[in-house]
């Protein structure tokens, strides 16, 4: 109730809801009251004067050493980093599955041939993770963006198709037919999470921009001795470009990171409850940007949004 | 441009240290003055503190992101602060509830009130009058007064309903205005 047994005034409770503008406190009546009566409006300014009391009075502020120790120890107190295949058991089984599902299904293609089995070795592959198309550049023009997820995300497949190593994934070029439901092969995560001081992506696993789809643009199961051959070898870059397979890996690793910072803080915000298909990285009005493809709803909707900070900087469906 | 609570602790989640740092860091000033006022007493504040950062490190896995960070944030460093109070149990609580005790005196006790722009008085003043409410009581008012939670927030926060939010409110309100009312003011309340 709002009125004290004494019927004439306002309770404590009542004041105070009101300071906060609590609406179960403010009917008309109450309104009316305080207006009216000098001893309430007298009492609610005093519980107004607690809470600015309360508010404005400081608290000891911690010395900088206090800060240090405080934060040392509650950071080493985390979890010691996960690898990648800890944190994502299920990916793993996934590719697990594909790899299980090449090897007994490769033949199976190469003797029965044909798009139907293709597409049953397709309709095998795992969805859980999505494709990282690396630099697609300007990423303003949605009309060229959506070619590119649409587009690159094709070429993608075939290149891999064409370049796979023996035993490696080999997705069927069918699967591209329809990006919107093709199932793509969820690539190895050695290292992809690209996160800060998560292993290194894998050679040959970082980024690969949509206008460098050379034999040399990425080799798939790149081993250690495909490195040792060069840039050319394991760039994701185009080898005109003039960095060295370090400076690359380096800034493949960077790419990687923003992306998957993006893409997660995007699934737990706009793209919760949504599967990531497609990502990359490139400039949107001059700025450095992610963007991310989810199957979400129904539909395929693209998000872009600023490398620091991972705010939307553009949405839309295709 | 600064990233969101939500994106650091995403990338906290997925293992990255330096994001992790960086939320601790952007938060820490607030859950210390959480857990000094609801403990009401330094050490234990530093401890408390220490505790309810370590909880965020080893329990950030579990905020699924749903609602605010810092809504998860206080929670866990109130609920940090609470413990701290009754594993130590330096300082005896008062042994009737709160609701039936009498509030703090007008006066203040031997507290005589300093002028309001006095920081180190109101500092005192407002440890005193919290110090008479019970820690639940105290909690409320620090997440509605220092932190600006609404009553929804602090009702999910201290896992209790709103009418009980409202009414320790009020309480400790009520007490911190008559802790810092002016000595010789008449002692009016609405009875």
């Amino acid at each position: 109730m709002t009125m004290d047994p004494t019927p004439d005034h306002l309770n404590d409770e009542t004041l105070s809801a009101l300071l906060d503008g609590d609406p179960t406190a403010a009917a008309p009546d109450v309104g009316a009251h305080l207006g009216a009566c000098d001893r309430c409006a007298g009492r609610q300014a005093e519980l107004a004067g607690a809470r600015a009391a309360l508010a404005a009075a400081p608290v000891e502020p911690l010395d900088e050493l206090s800060r240090r120790r405080l934060l040392a120890a509650a950071v080493k107190a985390a979890p010691p980093q996960r690898r990648w295949a800890q944190r994502h058991p299920a990916l793993i089984g996934s590719a697990a599955a594909v790899i299980l599902a090449v090897l007994v299904g490769v033949p199976f293609v190469v003797n029965h041939g044909g798009s139907s089995a293709g597409k049953t070795l397709s309709a095998a592959a795992p969805e859980a993770a999505g494709d990282y198309l690396g630099d697609l550049g300007d990423l303003t023009d949605r009309d060229q963006l959506r070619l590119r997820l649409s587009g690159a995300a094709d070429n993608s497949l075939q290149r891999d198709f064409a370049t796979s190593a023996p035993g490696e994934p080999a997705p069927s070029p069918a699967a591209g037919a329809t990006p919107s439901a093709a199932p793509v092969a969820a690539p190895v995560p050695s290292g992809g999470a690209g996160l800060a001081g998560a292993p290194a992506a894998a050679p040959g696993g970082g980024a690969t921009p949509s206008t460098t789809l050379g034999p040399q643009g990425r080799v798939g199961g790149s081993t250690g001795a495909a490195k040792a051959a060069g840039p050319a070898a394991d760039s994701p870059y185009s080898s005109s470009q003039p960095y060295s397979s370090e400076q690359q890996s380096a800034t493949a690793d960077r790419d990687r990171a923003d992306v998957d910072t993006c893409v997660a803080a995007l699934l737990n915000g706009p793209a919760k409850g949504g599967r990531l298909t497609r990502s990359g990285v490139g400039t949107w009005r001059g700025r450095p940007a992610v963007v991310a493809a989810f199957e979400l709803n129904g539909g395929t909707v693209a998000f872009v949004t600023a490398r620091s900070g991972c705010a939307v900087l553009d949405r839309f469906t295709y | 441009m600064e990233a969101s609570d939500e994106t650091l602790a995403a990338a906290a989640n997925a293992g990255d240290r330096r994001a992790l740092d960086a939320l601790l860091a952007r938060h820490l000033d607030r859950v210390h003055a959480i857990c000094r006022r609801v403990t009401g007493h330094p050490e234990d504040a530093l401890d408390a503190t220490q505790e309810a950062l370590i909880a965020v490190t080893r329990g950030l896995h579990r905020y699924d992101g749903r609602a605010l960070f810092t809504t998860w944030l206080y929670r866990v460093a109130t609920n940090a602060a609470l413990d701290e109070l009754r594993r130590r149990k330096r300082r005896p609580e008062p042994a009737e509830p709160a609701e039936d005790r009498p509030l703090p005196a007008g006066s203040g006790g031997a507290a005589t009130p300093g002028p309001v722009e006095s920081v180190v008085a109101a500092r005192l003043d407002v440890d005193a009058a919290l110090a008479g409410l019970s820690p639940e009581f105290r909690a409320a008012v620090v997440l509605r007064d220092l932190c600006d939670l609404d009553y929804s927030e602090i009702a999910e926060v201290l896992d209790v309903p709103i009418g009980t939010v409202r009414s320790r409110i009020a309480r400790g309100r009520a007490a911190i205005a008559d802790q810092l009312r002016e000595p010789n003011a008449p002692p009016e309340r609405p009875t």
